[in-house]
């Protein structure tokens, strides 16, 4: 954590360095080629411009809004308030219907940049680097979200291991209002929908009481491929894509990965026997809405491993298949 | 099948076969060898975003098997045997027409997906198809990739939810949504 937030420290001064460098050379083009200039007006953002903003926005700003989010026949709806004081975050998500459950977060550095969206800020939209290998974007019109201007963004995999997105985004600020996961054969899984949002927070805007505190898992790359080397075991195969954004080598024996829209994380546990020795642990997978889980028995290694993401169900079971222990 | 015959096959479906794979495929095992290339094709079908309620649909091994219990027109005379060939075709192709009108008339959307896959020229597809008598007829294998669905197991229930809970609080740095994420753990525990 420490040292992702001072890496991100020498980032921002780079960034200054090459804001500053950007308006000296600025000016003194803007002033040979004045008449040029005046053609390039601001153009329409692409597919990869507006997600690049959507990854920033939903961190950096202050705001308070109720979202529904559906499965299947089933709505429920959460206010969710976010904050930035002193380059830290504040969030807070409370149900509004059934029983209360209320998380808050805070005190996360809002330059901390995480795996995921890193991989859709790093190439800039080149069509055939990184994130933008994997899936096509399209910009699909104008809409009204929450009572705001939106832009609808259609995300199609270009293959059978991830699931498709329908966004919109809002116009103002890139802030996601609606996301739509689809699978492959185009059916909804879930919906996001913010259905208010107010912009014209205060800061200080208290957080909820009484809530449960989520824990921030620092997802730092360097640490995950280092704690890689120290585990056992390692899936064979992921999809082509995706990155190990974390990895811990506690009793949550876990690893997490990103293609920068899906994430899946892969746990392993001691096999759970019977009580005729048999294992406990049937093969099979898990579905609602777009998370699916996949387990598989490891008899030999006495354990069994557990696929779980937003990912195709297909994903989920080849990943948790692939597992195979080092020989010690 | 060895990983030889699967690449040769591969390279033949993709029009790069040489002479020397040719003959691999051809002393191959052939009830494997078929059922690789419907493998193969329903890949790409699926890649191309194809119509995919047929591919399970092994014709060539029906039309050997008729021509198997057939075996009698042989010895029989000409008339015969143009006739039970006409029969066999004619057979063959009824179910494949009513089958693809079926496809139309119910109309469900082909999974679309993008001639590039980003992953590889050739490609493999994950599930074996479960061939019944030597006939592979499975148009369902591609709904429910997920074998046993345990939705209705109580404990894997519970580490589902266990499990999607610590999974989100990965999650919700690295897929761009944030804390809204945890509403997908929320609304099921509160359920």
């Amino acid at each position: 954590m420490r040292g992702l937030c001072l890496r991100s420290l020498n980032s921002v001064i780079l960034r200054l360095a090459i804001v500053a460098m950007g308006l000296m050379f600025g000016s003194a083009y803007a002033l040979s080629l004045e008449p040029e200039l005046a053609s390039l007006e601001p153009s329409a953002e692409t597919g990869s411009d507006l997600l690049n903003k959507m990854t920033h926005s939903h961190r950096e700003l202050n705001y308070r809004a109720i979202v529904s989010y559906q499965v299947g026949d089933q709505l429920s709806s959460y206010r969710i308030t976010h904050t930035v004081r002193d380059g830290k975050e504040f969030e807070s998500l409370e149900s509004l219907d059934g029983s209360h459950q209320d998380l808050v977060y805070h005190g996360h550095d809002v330059n901390c940049v995480h795996p995921g969206p890193q991989l859709i800020r790093l190439f800039g939209g080149d069509e055939e680097q990184g994130f933008y290998r994997y899936y096509d974007l399209e910009v699909k019109g104008a809409a009204r979200v929450a009572g705001r201007e939106a832009i609808n963004l259609m995300i199609r995999p270009r293959d059978v291991y991830r699931l498709g997105y329908k966004l919109s985004l809002d116009k103002e600020t890139g802030l996601l209002l609606r996301s739509d996961i689809v699978n492959q054969q185009g059916k909804v899984l879930e919906r996001f929908q913010y259905v208010m949002l107010n912009l014209n927070i205060s800061a200080d805007e208290p957080v909820v009481e009484d809530a449960k505190e989520v824990q921030h898992r620092d997802n730092k790359v360097g640490d995950a491929a280092l704690l890689v080397s120290q585990r056992t075991w390692r899936p064979n195969w992921i999809p082509a894509g995706f990155t190990l954004a974390q990895s811990e080598n506690n009793d949550e024996a876990g690893m997490t990965y990103t293609d920068g829209l899906a994430v899946m994380s892969v746990f392993v546990e001691p096999l759970i026997k019977a009580a005729d020795g048999s294992p406990a642990i049937i093969e099979g997978g898990m579905r609602r809405g777009a998370s699916v889980s996949y387990t598989v028995a490891f008899a030999e290694q006495g354990s069994f491993a557990t696929v779980v993401g937003e990912v195709p169900m297909l994903t989920a079971k080849q990943v948790a298949k692939s597992l195979s222990w080092a020989a010690q | 099948m060895s990983d030889i015959v699967r690449e040769s096959l591969s390279a033949l479906m993709d029009g790069e076969a040489s002479e020397l794979e040719l003959r691999r495929i051809l002393s191959a095992d052939q009830k494997a060898v078929r059922s690789e290339w419907a493998e193969l094709h329903r890949g790409q079908d699926l890649l191309k975003g194809n119509d995919q309620r047929f591919v399970g649909w092994d014709i060539s091994s029906r039309v050997m098997a008729e021509i198997e219990n057939d075996q009698y027109a042989a010895n029989s005379t000409s008339w015969k045997q143009v006739f039970s060939g006409l029969a066999i075709a004619a057979s063959v192709a009824t179910v494949v027409v009513v089958g693809s009108m079926g496809s139309s008339i119910f109309g469900g959307a082909a999974p679309k997906v993008a001639d590039n896959n980003g992953l590889s020229g050739r490609v493999y597809p994950a599930q074996a198809s479960p061939a019944v008598g030597g006939v592979a007829v499975n148009a369902q294998a591609q709904g429910s990739p997920a074998g046993l669905l345990l939705n209705d197991d109580a404990e894997a229930r519970k580490r589902f939810e266990a499990y999607l809970r610590k999974h989100t609080d990965r999650a919700a740095f690295n897929n761009g949504q944030g804390m809204v994420s945890y509403a997908r753990v929320v609304s099921q525990e509160s359920k």
